[in-house]
């Protein structure tokens, strides 16, 4: 970030642009302020048994690495080529035939050609040629082998901390190549040395211990929960009174704790709160199980399901008899393709989840025994069991964030929409190759949310803000919906900076905005406290 | 070096070809070299593919492109997102046959006047476009060779055949029709002293040019472009150019090529003394391709049809995947959390197991 | 002709050749994506600056044919153009520079025509113009800059908020108790919320 840059480092940032000729086999990277994350902390790899655990600065020259540290790389990498098929054979099939290049919202944002998902598959590819591939160790960099020395460890520590393991490069891909795949194994190899970014290592390390990524412990919760209460009664004349940890309930509820703790995903959690007491549902909150999301996901694959094992734990420990998730991106990710894989025997004991409302009976979830809130609620409103006034949302004109991993990796496209159209009138789509399968990532996603790379999330998020701009010019749209925590918290950030003007909401929050609750007095504000339309000059 | 290297290379090797028919190295160019690349070809696809297949897939990761299924009433995108066998099959066959990924590309222009603006859809598919040309071309001219290795060309290869000289059928119908002068002439030049012109040979030279070119002036593309790609891109071009000269300008001995390649099937080699040099330099870059395949990024031709993101139903929430080195871990249990906090969450009235610690 | 005229008349030649320039500073692979992909989706960017430099140099057309009136509003494009370099770790100077190379240019492309009788005064309100939108852009540029520090202030008061709504309202509570005015404490929260 410039303000915080020295004179001369300022001076050297007037030519950068041009890239030096030559290979980018020999083109070190640069660890450059505002686009990089604080390397993690000592003590949060310490608390999940990391290797490495140290203090250190990403951009001071010595990373603290172990002696050794090429051979602990390469006998993992080893290790995982012959563990996961995907990576051995994107290691292999690739023919750079550049069709996933422009489609990386880190490309398209930052220019640099080292983030086409191709290269920066290629920054792995090269030290693969070079250790496992015959021609690679016969010819070297004739065919793109290369060593694997500090420089390149650093390259892939800069540029697998540039990548949101969005998957949008995989749709586009003619051999579905994934590069989140490759991301996740070069984070799960830098794991191994102790270098990863404190964002996520922070969170994981809360995670462990406290049971959620904030570290919110067990009375912060309850507390926080009360608070959002009596702003529904102020809003709704209502009191509603959740339960937490409570056993023989029907159904477990798990949502990110971003919703509990950070605006605007508390208005979110409003909405879960209001629908459940609505609908008289016979659910739990937990304090155990009190997060859904993962930052374990991007450090390594065993921390990934360390943390993903208390859902499960939980549900069987309350004795429940299914789960509903709140909204989340990458927590839908990992329930939909890991946690029944993981985890899955621990939770035989489950029901197949039944509405209990319509008598739906969820078939899709039948392994994972997991709803999405959005599944949930469109068949709520498809059998008409909710009441509901989208004209108090008629100050709204909304637009649909498809989160990455919902879309690409589970499919949930119709639902939220379904939802959205119920309790809003003004609904208009984003143009059709920035939402749905072909959605751009917020920016931010994967655990690089954090504050010291603000330069890198405007960047990346410019994409998905560029295409909001233009409904936002054409048709005034004012509010971006999704179904995401980490969308809530960045985009309203990303929108705050391209877009000026557009609020992002939670589609949870817009359903109790529209939601008529049985005995509620007039509501005058929607949940943010703000006027309802048609009641603007209503006394607060 | 990307391309200089590799070009030489591929020059070298017709050199080489041509020097070694001068010395009477035929035996060695027709049968040992053949025979040893076919070896490498076949061995070196099958243990990739069986390395392949025995790194497990441990985690169901299909890429989702379109509605899953979950509702009823909701409409799942069969085939983007299958849940089931037939869904992921056609999803495949799609992918294999008509490249669908590629076809996706999209962009948008905006058209219209400031005040009233629109957006118009269009499409990117060069990319789609050349690798069709050039996968399909291939293929058919691989099916054409099948001629030199049957005793009594099979049917289907002479359907090929004739469809693909298709451009006789061109000329010449207009020709009867209307005879006019240009296809006149046109039909004129085809026939006269030509054998018949093959379409796909046209088209396999022009798609073949086009990749090239591609990663030459299209600066993204160059600056991802290793000798790895352009090194099968020249030895394509070279088989490609040394087949067409062969047929069309210095042709040679076809029956004598017949007779080398039934020895070669029927593991009789013969060495036909009639052969111009022209075929030894076909045959080397053949050679040379099939014994470079295994080891190159053309395995993707066995790969694809590996791909998790592509090949496995969209399923893991209905069936459990199983990931066979899945392993214990240590977690943090319930009772460690309660143990931590139990005086907090009792002095926020949530439930404990243990009263006391 | 007057310069307005040639520049109306070698618009196109201007534009592109000004593009060019300011496409120049990225890195090759790059700047062909910024100049060939048209997708204003798939290719910001390059569309900020396409389209900003258009509005920016009819602007300033505009602006020396009808001096006495108020010059047309081009913030908008240059602040589209100055957003993205702004994160894209350009330093004000060479994140404004672009501007300026407007005079280089107009004058390369004009050629001898800009060079006739009685040129030289409409050459300089010509640079004037180029000056007033060059200081308006360094504007432009550090709001950016101060509004990126914003953000991460914004965000982390929004993720502490509930925290310090906590901490607020516990010690108001004490003061409630002290005062037995609950009304007064609640009043505060309401507050707090907006």
């Amino acid at each position: 970030m410039a303000k915080q840059m020295k004179p001369n480092e300022i001076i050297s940032e007037i030519d950068y642009k041009k890239m030096p000729e030559g290979s980018w086999l020999d083109q070190p990277a640069e660890i450059k302020p505002g686009m990089f994350c604080w390397g993690a902390k000592a003590k949060s790899i310490k608390t999940v048994g990391f290797p490495n655990a140290r203090d250190w600065n990403p951009s001071e020259e010595d990373w603290k690495l172990p002696e050794n540290w090429q051979g602990t790389v390469l006998e993992a990498m080893k290790d995982r080529l012959g563990k996961y098929r995907s990576f051995k054979l994107f290691m292999d099939i690739c023919v750079r035939c550049g069709a996933c290049a422009d489609k990386c919202h880190f490309y398209i944002g930052t220019g640099d050609p080292k983030n086409m998902p191709v290269m920066r598959a290629e920054l792995m590819r090269s030290v693969y040629r070079k250790y496992f591939t015959t021609p690679g160790k016969m010819l070297g960099k004739l065919a793109g082998a290369r060593e694997l020395d500090i420089k390149v460890l650093k390259e892939w520590w800069s540029y697998f901390f540039q990548c949101t393991e969005c998957r949008r490069c995989s749709v586009f891909c003619p051999y579905g190549i994934d590069h989140a795949e490759i991301t996740m194994m070069g984070r799960e190899f830098l794991n191994l040395l102790g270098l990863n970014i404190e964002w996520i290592m922070g969170p994981v390390a809360n995670c462990h211990v406290k049971c959620n990524h904030l570290g919110l412990e067990p009375h912060t919760i309850v507390n926080n929960v009360e608070f959002m209460l009596d702003d529904i009664e102020t809003v709704t004349g209502i009191r509603i009174n959740p339960s937490f940890n409570r056993k023989g309930a029907e159904i477990l509820f798990v949502t990110p704790s971003g919703d509990l703790f950070a605006d605007p995903g508390t208005y979110t959690c409003m909405g879960y709160l209001m629908l459940f007491h609505e609908l008289g549902l016979d659910y739990t909150w937990s304090t155990y199980a009190s997060e859904g999301g993962n930052f374990g996901f991007f450090t390594t694959n065993e921390m990934g399901k360390r943390l993903n094992a208390k859902i499960y734990a939980e549900a069987k420990r309350l004795g429940v008899k299914y789960i509903i998730g709140g909204e989340c991106g990458h927590m839908w990710r990992v329930l939909s393709q890991y946690m029944n894989t993981w985890n899955g025997p621990e939770a035989d004991f489950l029901e197949v989840p039944k509405s209990p409302i319509t008598g739906t009976v969820f078939e899709n979830t039948r392994g994972t025994r997991a709803v999405h809130i959005s599944e949930f609620t469109a068949d709520l409103i498809k059998h008409g069991k909710l009441k509901l006034d989208p004209s108090r949302n008629d100050h709204l004109k909304v637009t649909f964030h498809d989160s990455c991993n919902t879309a690409r990796g589970m499919g949930l496209l119709e639902e939220p929409r379904y939802v959205l159209k119920s309790v809003c009138n003004n609904f208009y789509e984003m143009p059709q190759h920035t939402i749905r399968e072909k959605t751009f990532c917020c920016g931010s996603g994967s655990g690089l949310n954090a504050g010291e790379d603000i330069d890198l999330r405007m960047k990346g998020g410019l994409p998905r803000a560029n295409a909001v701009k233009h409904v936002h010019d054409k048709h005034g749209v004012n509010l971006l919906a999704n179904v995401c925590a980490i969308d809530r918290a960045t985009l309203t950030t990303s929108m705050d900076y391209w877009v000026p003007g557009v609020k992002v909401a939670g589609l949870s929050e817009l359903v109790a905005n529209a939601l008529v609750m049985k005995g509620e007095k007039e509501r005058t504000t929607d949940l943010r406290g703000e006027p309802l339309p048609n009641k603007a000059g209503g006394d607060q | 070096m990307r391309f200089l290297v590799p070009l030489v290379a591929v020059l070298v090797l017709v050199l080489l070809a041509i020097a070694g028919a001068g010395a009477h190295l035929q035996f060695l160019l027709g049968v040992v070299v053949p025979y040893a690349a076919l070896a490498i070809f076949v061995l070196g696809m099958i243990a990739k593919v069986v390395g392949w297949g025995k790194a497990p897939v441990p985690f169901r990761i299909p890429t989702t492109c379109g509605q899953q299924k979950s509702l009823p009433w909701i409409k799942q995108n069969k085939i983007e997102n299958p849940s089931g066998a037939g869904g992921t099959f056609i999803r495949m066959l799609l992918e294999v046959l008509v490249f669908r990924t590629l076809w996706r590309n999209l962009r948008t222009e905006m058209h219209g006047t400031p005040d009233n603006p629109q957006l118009v859809y269009k499409s990117t598919r060069w990319l789609w476009l050349g690798g069709m040309m050039f996968h399909w071309t291939f293929l058919i001219i691989v099916i054409r060779h099948l001629r030199f290795f049957f005793q009594r060309v099979p049917g289907f290869v002479q359907s090929i055949e004739h469809v693909d000289n298709g451009l006789k059928f061109l000329t010449t119908y207009p020709a009867v029709t209307n005879p006019g002068k240009l296809s006149a002439a046109l039909h004129g030049f085809l026939q006269v002293g030509m054998p018949m012109l093959y379409v796909t040979d046209i088209l396999f030279i022009t798609a073949v040019t086009y990749l090239l070119l591609r990663r030459i002036f299209i600066p993204q593309v160059k600056y991802m472009t290793l000798a790895n790609d352009s090194f099968p891109l020249f030895l394509i071009l070279g088989i490609g150019i040394s087949g067409v000269v062969m047929r069309y300008f210095h042709r040679v001995d076809v029956v004598g090529v017949k007779n080398l390649a039934m020895g070669l099937v029927s593991f009789h080699p013969v060495v036909p003394s009639s052969v111009g040099s022209i075929f030894y330099v076909h045959l080397l870059l053949v050679s040379t391709l099939l014994a470079y395949f295994p080891f190159s990024k053309l395995v993707h031709f066995g790969g694809v049809f590996l791909s998790p993101t592509r090949n496995l139903a969209n399923n893991s929430r209905e069936v459990r995947h199983i990931n066979p080195w899945n392993y214990p871990v240590e977690v943090h249990t319930y009772e460690e959390y309660e143990n931590d906090f139990r005086a907090k969450m009792k002095m926020a009235g949530v439930p404990v197991e243990k009263e006391e610690d | 002709m007057k310069l307005t005229d040639l520049l109306a008349e070698k618009r196109q030649a201007v534009l592109d050749r000004w593009v060019e320039h300011i496409i120049a500073g990225y890195p090759q692979e790059t700047s062909n994506f910024l100049r060939s992909q048209k997708d204003r989706f798939s290719n910001p960017v390059g569309h900020a600056i396409i389209e900003g430099t258009g509005a920016i140099l009819d602007g300033i057309t505009q602006a020396l044919s009808h001096p006495g009136q108020a010059a047309p509003a081009v913030s908008g494009y240059l602040d589209s153009i100055l957003r993205v370099r702004a994160v894209q770790g350009f330093a004000a100077s060479s994140a404004v520079s672009f501007i300026f190379e407007l005079k280089g240019v107009a004058r390369s492309v004009l050629g001898s025509a800009a060079q006739g009788p009685g040129m030289n005064a409409e050459l300089t309100a010509f640079d004037k113009e180029v000056d007033r939108l060059a200081l308006l852009s360094f504007d432009i540029f550090m709001q950016c800059r101060e509004k990126v520090l914003q953000l991460k202030a914004d965000e982390l008061e929004r993720q502490t908020f509930r925290l310090l709504q906590q901490a607020r309202l516990i010690k108001s509570q004490e003061e409630e108790n002290k005062e037995n005015a609950p009304e007064g404490g609640k009043k505060e929260e309401g507050e707090v919320t907006r």
